[in-house]
């Protein structure tokens, strides 16, 4: 019984999803010709390839941005290059399906043409020689963001298209800041000190006992260490470089929030999920948060961009502006099956390029491809279309620091670092003892990727 | 077993301990049935204010979860079907029987349990894909039928049935088989019962083999498929504690199932029958 | 087993002991043994306790009530460890409005920190697992009482035992077995503990104070790459848990036959 049942909502549903299909390929040829830019490099080969494309939490059958703009993306592509065929592999997010991808990479050598990947993982995969040579014009590596291509090196290469930069920065809540009569910041831009004040400022009781706080994060960044000077490693990515006096002073600002007690008490194990929810049920003056959240202050009927809610830069120490981000790319496997690698650059070139984004707009209902700004000046217009705030986001990568990417960093980062700055946070030591002690391990692991 | 300690007091502690246990599942019920906004509500409100029955809308309509579930009942049943034969079997011949090396071998079965799932997740995944099993129900299925934890349990319950049963059986002129069947098993009832929950619960839970193993989604079991509605940037909490819930049920239905197999007071004396 | 000694050699040298050595030196590898100690140490001891009393308290009830508390105490297991590790994950909230800080301040004690304080979120995790009645431990204790042959008790009674007696001298030699099997598979499992203490404390805790060897082996392997290292560190675990194993049929050994 409970098989038949399964069976019919399958079928039903299956109609449902052609009959989307149906739709989106009637309209998708008809938005090539229409498309501003010329189509990228010529489908020469009227040989049919199929490809698989990898991408995290893409799941047939339900609504989620990565299976609604990975399909968006197979329509579109196919419209341009109808002889290739593209099957697309999904796994949720988590370390689980890290291993999955990890193990047909690096073990089976063998899985995806075509996949998503972060930062530390391109490393990975590229000291492994699993990652094949991106064959960019001159004119194509000037349009892409250059800290993002030096992300992507390796030995000297670069070696995955960067696909999108993701910038931290802080959201605020200006009703919160009306009420304490606290002016935001001008333009997005203020000083860690007016920072400070301000969070200090909004962080109070109201009557009815609830406890509002200024400023809070969800703990994944080492964002206000770097606005005093304080970088990761020297220029040559040879010497680390975070026991700086700029990297201490960084730090002893961060703890000043925590010591000024504007962060709420469990700062220390907010994730992503649980700081977003704050902010949202208005517990939270400022938070943290990557360009994502704009999606989900949008979906939300009382948060209207400009009026309850705005962007700011991050807090601007005795540097230059500076903002944390990361960088996701798209990476194409080494194989021996030189049609199906060939296939797969223009491929990637594509889901990278100018032309997805215009594509998967004019599409019936239309898909907003960028998840966050692209990496590439060219493509990256359309994303500040989508909606202003987006707009106004797209002009911070060019401030944003993204990290140098080693091979060692996630066991540097993990293992050492954030607790020793834990240990700083909750006062157990000082901003200096907690760094200097991170100091010989972090450089010998350094040395250790560098060998 | 026979002291007489109705009353109320043992009531109240037995209740109070109970319902705090079960204050998590409860949680769970109550987000699946609240408003998306009063999900991630803070402070978190404990008794309802509002009840819908909109997640499990959603739920049904955006995402393959009946074929999830069905997937899980697969390979959770057939699982559960085979270790309650075999792990009986095992079981008895290590509680009962004599056989050179038993000692070394039932040692070598309970180190097995020591090792994590993680440490043998590579290896495993290199012998489903020698076999050509990978992303295939048998690949699920086969691993699952490895696991020790039922010959364990097997062992020290048929240990405890008395010997006289068994050597009456046999001076009788019944053979191996017979004993097993008409002796062993339906005594082991109780027992059997138990382990037919546990490991259909842990089989139900699966997570991070399936995960692994499998690439075709239509394949996924429940678990799986429910980590899919965490988004990267951000996560839809009702559809997911909707999912939990929907989930438990069937888990909860198999409990019911098997556990008036608990008879009372069997009379394993043997002299009386 | 065999994958644990072959995984000792790291990009095809053999470099032996080496592991052993660093893991030996390794700060984060001691924390890691010690919590895990700790953790299993309460853990295991309040599991078999709670476990043993419950069913026993259940035991002389009658059959409906039988049925309702085995399900009762059973049901939260139905679950994914994980949801509900996310459930307790807000019960011990930092925040005055957590659940367990709201509970203290009903008795005008103080709001804790629990999972946000490197000091406390050991203890936040043991309890957790604490204040859970183990399900499985009631049921697999209730079935065995169930089988116990009645004439034992009836003897005892007929010789004037009192309840306490005839649990302490009849039921609990009589459940040996179940109870080596439970001290066993608790002991295992709490050496093993992961996804808890991950969904709870994020992997590890605030300056590692929840970081489990388990949870050290799964970082060091997949995030880190050093398979090595981390089959070293499953050796050890290996070693403990049947060094543990040991002692305890050793001391629970019994031919228990009615």
């Amino acid at each position: 019984m409970e098989r038949e049942d399964g069976v019919k909502i399958d079928r039903r549903r299956f109609l449902q999803a052609l009959a989307a299909i149906g739709v989106a390929t009637a309209c998708g040829p008809a938005a090539a010709p229409g498309s501003a830019s010329a189509s990228p490099a010529p489908s020469a080969a009227a040989k049919a390839v199929s490809l698989e494309w990898w991408r995290r939490n893409y799941t047939p059958g339900s609504q989620n941005a990565e299976t609604v703009t990975s399909d968006g993306a197979v329509k579109g592509f196919r419209a341009r290059n109808p002889s290739y065929t593209i099957s697309i592999q999904g796994g949720p997010f988590g370390p689980e399906t890290d291993q999955k991808f990890d193990i047909a990479i690096l073990q089976q050598k063998a899985g995806p043409d075509v996949f998503h990947t972060t930062g530390g993982d391109v490393l990975k995969y590229a000291a492994a020689g699993q990652l094949s040579e991106p064959p960019l014009t001159a004119a194509e590596r000037s349009d892409f963001n250059p800290s993002a291509l030096t992300a992507t090196t390796y030995k000297g290469k670069v070696v995955a298209y960067p696909l999108w930069i993701v910038p931290w920065f802080e959201y605020i809540n200006l009703d919160l800041f009306k009420e304490r009569g606290v002016t935001p910041p001008k333009d997005g831009n203020w000083t860690y000190e007016e920072f400070l004040d301000a969070a200090k400022k909004l962080t109070f009781k109201r009557a009815d006992g609830k406890q509002i706080y200024g400023f809070a994060h969800a703990n994944d960044e080492f964002a206000f260490m770097l606005i005093d000077g304080g970088r990761l490693y020297d220029k040559d990515v040879r010497k680390w470089t975070f026991n700086s006096a700029e990297a201490v002073s960084g730090l002893e600002r961060w703890v000043a929030l925590a010591k000024e007690k504007v962060m709420p008490p469990d700062f220390l194990t907010l994730n992503p999920n649980d700081s977003q929810a704050r902010f949202i049920s208005g517990e939270i003056a400022i938070l943290q948060r990557p360009s994502a959240m704009i999606n989900v202050l949008n979906a939300d009927a009382k948060w209207k961009y400009g009026t309850n809610w705005d962007i700011a830069n991050f807090p601007k120490g005795k540097t230059e502006q500076t903002a944390w981000g990361g960088v996701g790319f798209i990476a194409v496997r080494e194989q021996t099956d030189a049609d199906k690698k060939a296939a797969a650059h223009v491929f990637a070139k594509y889901l990278t390029g100018p032309d997805i984004g215009p594509d998967l707009k004019a599409m019936t209902p239309p898909i907003e491809y960028w998840l966050a700004p692209a990496a590439r000046t060219s493509a990256a217009g359309i994303y500040g279309e989508y909606h202003a705030a987006k707009a106004k986001v797209a002009k911070m990568g060019s401030f944003t620091y993204v990290l140098p990417n080693v091979s060692t960093w996630s066991e540097i980062d993990q293992k050492y670092l954030r607790p020793a700055r834990d240990a700083a946070l909750e006062g157990k030591k000082t901003a200096k003892q907690a760094l200097d002690e991170v100091a010989p391990t972090a450089q010998r692991l350094l040395d250790e990727a560098n060998k | 077993m026979s002291s007489i300690r109705s009353g109320l007091p043992v009531h109240v502690v037995l209740l109070a301990a109970g319902l705090l246990s079960l204050f998590p599942l409860y949680w769970l019920f109550l987000t699946s049935l609240s408003p998306t906004q009063y999900v991630v509500r803070v402070p978190p409100e404990v008794v309802p204010r509002e009840l819908t029955l909109d997640n499990y809308q959603r739920l049904f309509e955006t995402t393959p979860i009946v074929r999830w579930l069905v997937n899980t009942v697969v390979i959770a049943g057939v699982i559960t079907a085979f270790h309650l034969l075999f792990d009986s079997m095992a079981g008895y011949a290590f509680a009962k029987r004599r056989f050179p090396g038993k000692d070394l071998m039932f040692w070598l079965v309970v180190s097995t349990l020591t090792v994590p799932a993680q440490v043998t997740l590579i290896p495993v995944f290199f012998i489903l894909r020698t076999l050509g099993l990978l992303d295939t129900y048998p690949g699920v299925i086969v691993p699952g039928l490895a696991d020790v934890f039922g010959v364990f349990l097997m062992k020290q319950f048929i240990q405890t049935l008395p010997s006289e049963l068994e050597h009456a059986a046999r001076l009788d002129g019944a053979s191996e088989w017979q004993v097993y069947t008409r002796i062993i098993l339906p005594l082991s009832k109780p027992a059997l019962a138990v382990l037919a929950i546990f490991t259909f619960n842990r089989y139900w839970n699966a997570f991070i083999f399936p995960l692994v193993i499998l690439r075709d989604p239509a394949k996924y079991p429940v678990q799986v498929g429910l980590a899919t509605l965490q988004g990267e940037f951000n996560t839809d909490f009702g559809m997911l504690m909707t999912g939990a819930a929907v989930a438990a049920l069937p888990m909860i239905v198999v409990f019911f199932a098997f556990q008036r197999y608990f008879i009372e007071g069997i009379r394993v004396g043997g002299v009386k029958g | 087993m065999l994958s644990l000694q072959s995984a000792r050699i790291v990009g095809g040298e053999f470099i032996g002991l080496q592991n052993f050595v660093t893991l030996a030196e390794d700060p984060v590898f001691r924390q890691a043994l010690g919590n895990t100690v700790l953790y299993s140490l309460v853990v295991v001891a309040a599991q078999l306790t709670l476990a043993l009393v419950v069913a026993s308290l259940i035991q002389p009830l009658g059959p409906r009530s039988r049925t309702f508390y085995r399900a009762l105490f059973y049901l939260p297991l139905v679950n994914s460890a994980i949801l509900i590790a996310m459930v307790w994950r807000w019960i011990f909230n930092a925040n005055p409005y957590g659940l367990a800080n709201t509970v203290l301040g009903a008795f005008r004690l103080e709001p804790l920190l629990w999972i946000g304080s490197s000091d406390q979120a050991l203890a936040a995790v043991i309890l957790s697992a604490v204040l859970t009645i183990p399900g499985g431990g009631v049921v697999l204790y209730s079935a065995a009482m169930s089988s116990l042959p009645r004439e034992l008790y009836e003897a005892a009674e007929v010789e004037g035992a009192g309840a306490l007696t005839k649990w302490w001298y009849i039921t609990v030699p009589l459940l040996k077995p179940t109870t080596l099997y439970l001290l066993v598979i608790y002991t295992i499992l709490a050496f093993q503990v992961f996804e808890r203490v991950y969904v709870m404390t994020n992997g590890g805790g605030p300056n590692n104070a929840t970081i489990t060897i388990v949870q050290l082996i799964y970082s060091t392997a997949f995030q880190f790459g050093r398979y090595g290292l981390a089959s070293a560190m499953a050796v050890v675990l290996f070693i403990m848990a049947v060094a543990v194993a040991v002692v305890q049929f050793r001391s629970l050994r019994s031919d228990v036959e009615y």
